[in-house]
């Protein structure tokens, strides 16, 4: 598995597969679809956003955090709050907080403000929910998220609570969340090559062990929470640009199964995992939603079905935790196959190091 | 002080659903190291089947005990057909497992029944209050009370008494061990699984009582918050469950109490806050024991 | 009795245990012995149906065994005193003694029990003492004996016992090893893993000798006093009694 190659190798040989293969479809996209296509690609690049965060965190540390869909929400509605013309902040949010309805401010720095402000709140939750392990651990996260959505749902004056936040700036275009996702690919894949990443996955195998060997597993656990985070909130925060309109709901349990099957399903260890489980849901999302939709297939009208992508999202979960439970690329990425293949063509053993155990 | 008394009736009575709920969770995990996710569901299941019992005509008194019925087999057969293959596994893939489980039967439900909460008919005599004194207290709650104690009762006595409690204390501490004596692992993980189908049972039956209502989704913050009394009270442990489960009833009706009408709302995130700040303070819960991993 | 036949253990790449065969009849006692990291619990674990054997076949008093469950092989007798003792620690003795018989309580009405409660508590006088107590209040060595009790309640036919000297203080050795001892006078088919070898030959009429997963020996106990390379290869420095002794 390890060919021995430096970090860096590691980290710009599989960023620039992984970019390359991004961007050509990012590319492609407009010229051989349709509108609806391109909506489609740019939604599926946001999700990436969020999941390659959520791998940061829960793929080096091991610690399964449930809450992370907190932080889009964070992100999203701060960005629109801030982002959204007074004329109709006016209307929607009169009584808003900070005088927040008497100013607007320009997207990027819309963006900014909400970055900063995630980060803060990743910083104290991360140090708060880091000092458990394990199972209390990932019930901490969740809730958070909690917190997070009954907030959002209950600051009338600031979000207009259940009721749709309308009218956000759109913003956010396909060329701009894939430019985004191909950042996200190198931090992620830099993250885990580098020495914090490193001890984190120490950590994610056998803390003890770590700890021995001087690992701050509290610390590496909350650089991870806080990146992670970070990159969950610009995901929201191009979301809100991209829909246009937000509620709470938004922000809660459907999306984090559906990022969590992504992530699953291709396997948390890797970054190239999260890429092939979110290709791979996405087509299969979109087939259902043409099912969900109620085709007329054979001259016999289907009745809609809510709940159908859904179902097939909890489907999915079960039959790879029973089995593939690292998912389909395990702990291997597209380079480290690739090398692998290449290797075998041309002869070679795979592996540079090879003993026979005695 | 009336208010006290009353508040106290309260939050035992929500605290008491908390406990059998964190009890079940509590069950399941000590015996195979599952933390499930879908337990939440047996709430709903066994709301759509009283839903179908009413359909179905029969009586009151009948639909309540067989909800209780309903509930105790889907916790065998969720066992049966979901977590049986997944037995052995590293914890974070059970818990998946059970994750994707809750999500498959909530969408079921979501794909077959509309999504609108449908109601669902109590008992009429549930509603009423009983005075004692300057107190009025609803029967529903001391109904709550009397099948808690009721139930924890008897869970005590088979875990003490019989030859299978016998075994699943066994298995909470060794499982490999209890098999190598000869004792069908099957028999003892299906025996948790109905015990903790069975508490979820009758926590259903009160909370839809109360609720008056099913949906789909109704299981899901009941059985966050059972997680979170587990945790609180020590996780892996059967007392300290529901230990957990009455001081977060506890936690619950006092924001209640002190949260103004402004704040109502906020609610379950100053429950969460609270419980999350315990837990910084104290994170292996009340009765737990610390384990020192990170330093 | 038992027959292990070209048995391999594979976690993996990693063959724990390679090809493995011996025997051990009725009323034996049958030494394993061997290094760290021999593969000598993964053989138990074979044996015992916990680990999941990849070559080879197991059969006990003529049936084969290999592929099953844990809990079907002890209920035809085979019962282990695991590594580490493994006892219930917060079960009374009472009740982990009561957990030992559960499987064994089916053949009560074939009336060949050969140990029940009686037998089993007059053979060890100390859990009769501590008959109410939570286990995890028992010593060492009380927690060990407790532990071979209660695989004798599962009317044993094979006893394993796992490494029984493990963290206990010599005395205590010498008292766990007069019982083992005693066990095999009664005629108890016993196969006894163990690091500490000089003890283990005493009292066994064979000797397994495993290194790195494959049999290096088999063979009565004197036998391998004469090899003496092979004795110092593994024992290091030998005992002088045992070498003088002959079994």
């Amino acid at each position: 598995m390890n060919s021995g190659r430096s970090p860096y190798a590691k980290w710009l040989g599989g960023s620039a597969a992984l970019c390359l293969a991004l961007l050509l479809s990012g590319l492609l996209v407009p010229i051989l679809g349709s509108r609806a296509d391109v909506r489609i690609a740019t939604g599926f690049f946001i999700n990436l956003i969020v999941v390659l965060g959520l791998q940061i965190f829960m793929g080096n540390s091991g610690i399964m955090n449930f809450g992370f869909v907190a932080f889009m929400g964070i992100g999203a509605y701060t960005s629109a709050v801030l982002v959204t013309p007074v004329i109709v902040k006016m209307e929607t949010i009169p009584n808003a907080p900070f005088g927040i309805s008497g100013f607007e401010l320009n997207f990027w720095t819309g963006a900014l403000i909400a970055l900063v402000l995630s980060i803060l709140i990743a910083f104290i939750t991360g140090i708060a929910i880091n000092r458990q392990d394990g199972i209390p651990a990932s019930i901490a996260a969740l809730s958070v998220l909690i917190i997070v959505h009954t907030t959002l749902l209950h600051w009338l004056d600031l979000t207009r609570g259940p009721r749709a936040f309308y009218r956000i700036p759109i913003k956010t275009s396909l060329n701009l969340a894939m430019v985004v996702t191909l950042v996200v690919v190198v931090i992620a894949r830099a993250f885990k090559e580098s020495k914090v990443g490193l001890q984190l996955r120490a950590s994610r195998d056998d803390p003890i062990a770590a700890s021995t060997m001087g690992v701050d597993v509290r610390r590496v656990r909350v650089i991870s929470w806080v990146l992670s985070s970070a990159i969950i909130s610009v995901g929201g925060v191009l979301t809100a640009h991209l829909l246009g309109t937000l509620n709470p709901d938004v922000f809660y349990f459907k999306i984090t199964f559906l990022i969590l099957a992504m992530l699953l399903l291709g396997g948390q260890s890797t970054v190239s995992g999260p890429i092939l489980g979110a290709t791979l849901i996405t087509i299969g999302l979109e087939l259902t939603r043409d099912l969900a939709e109620g085709p007329i297939v054979l001259g016999l009208d289907l009745p809609r079905m809510f709940g159908l992508p859904q179902f097939f999202l909890g489907v999915v979960i079960v039959l790879v935790m029973k089995f593939r439970p690292a998912g389909i690329l395990g702990d291997a990425e597209v380079d480290d196959i690739g090398l692998r293949l290449w290797a075998r063509l041309h002869g070679r053993s795979p592996d540079a190091k090879s003993q026979t155990i005695k | 002080m009336n208010l006290v008394v009353q508040q106290a009736i309260n939050a035992l009575s929500i605290g008491a659903l908390y406990a059998l709920l964190a009890l079940g969770l509590a069950m399941v995990f000590s015996v195979m190291g599952l933390v499930n996710f879908a337990h939440g569901e047996l709430i709903t299941i066994t709301g759509f089947a009283m839903l179908g019992f009413e359909a179905l005509g029969l009586p009151m008194a009948a639909i309540l005990p067989l909800g209780v019925l309903v509930s105790t087999l889907a916790a065998v057969l969720m066992e049966r057909v979901a977590f049986r293959p997944v037995r052995g596994a590293p914890g974070t893939t059970m818990l998946l497992t059970s994750f994707g489980v809750s999500i498959v039967i909530q969408n079921f439900f979501l794909l077959t029944v509309e999504p609108k909460p449908r109601a669902v008919g109590t008992p009429a005599w549930f509603r009423t209050r009983i005075s004692v004194g300057s107190l009025t207290i609803q029967t529903l709650q001391i109904l709550t009370a009397l099948a808690t104690v009721a139930a924890l009762l008897v869970l005590v006595l088979v875990l003490r008494r019989t030859t299978t409690g016998l075994a699943m204390r066994a298995a909470a501490e060794r499982f490999d061990v209890v098999r190598l004596m000869g004792i069908r692992a099957d028999r003892v993980v299906t025996a948790a699984f109905a015990v903790s189908g069975f508490l979820a049972g009758i926590a259903a039956v009160f909370i839809i009582s109360k609720r008056g209502a099913v949906d789909p989704f109704m299981g899901f913050i009941p059985v966050i918050k059972a997680f979170v009394a587990t945790v609180l009270g020590g996780f892996g442990s059967l007392p300290g469950a529901v230990i957990g489960g009455l001081f977060l009833g506890v936690i619950e009706v006092t924001l209640d109490v002190y949260l103004g009408p402004s704040l109502e709302g906020f609610r379950d995130a100053f429950v969460f806050l609270v419980v999350g700040g315990l837990l910084v303070i104290r994170p292996q819960g009340l009765l737990g024991v610390r384990a020192r991993v990170t330093t | 009795m038992l027959t292990v036949d070209n048995v391999s253990v594979s976690y993996g790449p990693i063959r724990a245990v390679r090809d493995v065969s011996f025997r051990v009849e009725e009323g034996e006692v049958v030494a394993l012995l061997g290094p760290n990291g021999a593969g000598k619990t993964s053989l138990l674990g074979a044996i015992t149906g916990l680990v999941p054997v990849s070559g080879g076949a197991i059969s006990f008093a003529g049936r084969e065994i290999t592929r099953q469950k844990p809990e079907d092989i002890a209920r035809l007798g085979i019962t282990m005193a695991p590594e580490g003792r493994q006892i219930f620690s917060k079960l009374t003795v009472a009740e982990n003694l009561k957990l030992g018989g559960y499987a064994a309580r089916a053949r009560k009405e074939q009336g060949d029990s050969r140990w029940n409660l009686d037998r089993i508590l007059t053979m060890f006088p100390v859990l009769q003492e501590k008959f109410n107590e939570q286990a995890e209040t028992l010593s060492g060595g009380e927690q060990q004996q407790l532990a071979i009790a209660r695989a004798l309640m599962s009317d044993s036919k094979l006893l394993i016992l796992d490494e029984p000297s493990l963290g206990l203080a010599p005395q205590i050795v010498d008292t766990i090893f007069d019982l083992i001892g005693t066990l095999a006078s009664h005629g108890m088919t016993l196969l006894l893993v163990e690091q500490d070898a000089a003890r283990a030959l005493r009292i066994a009429d064979q000797t397994v000798l495993l290194s790195a997963g494959e049999v290096e020996f088999i063979g009565g106990a004197s036998e391998l006093e004469r090899s003496g390379d092979l004795m110092r290869a593994y024992f290091g420095v030998i005992d002088e009694k045992v070498a003088g002794t002959t079994s």
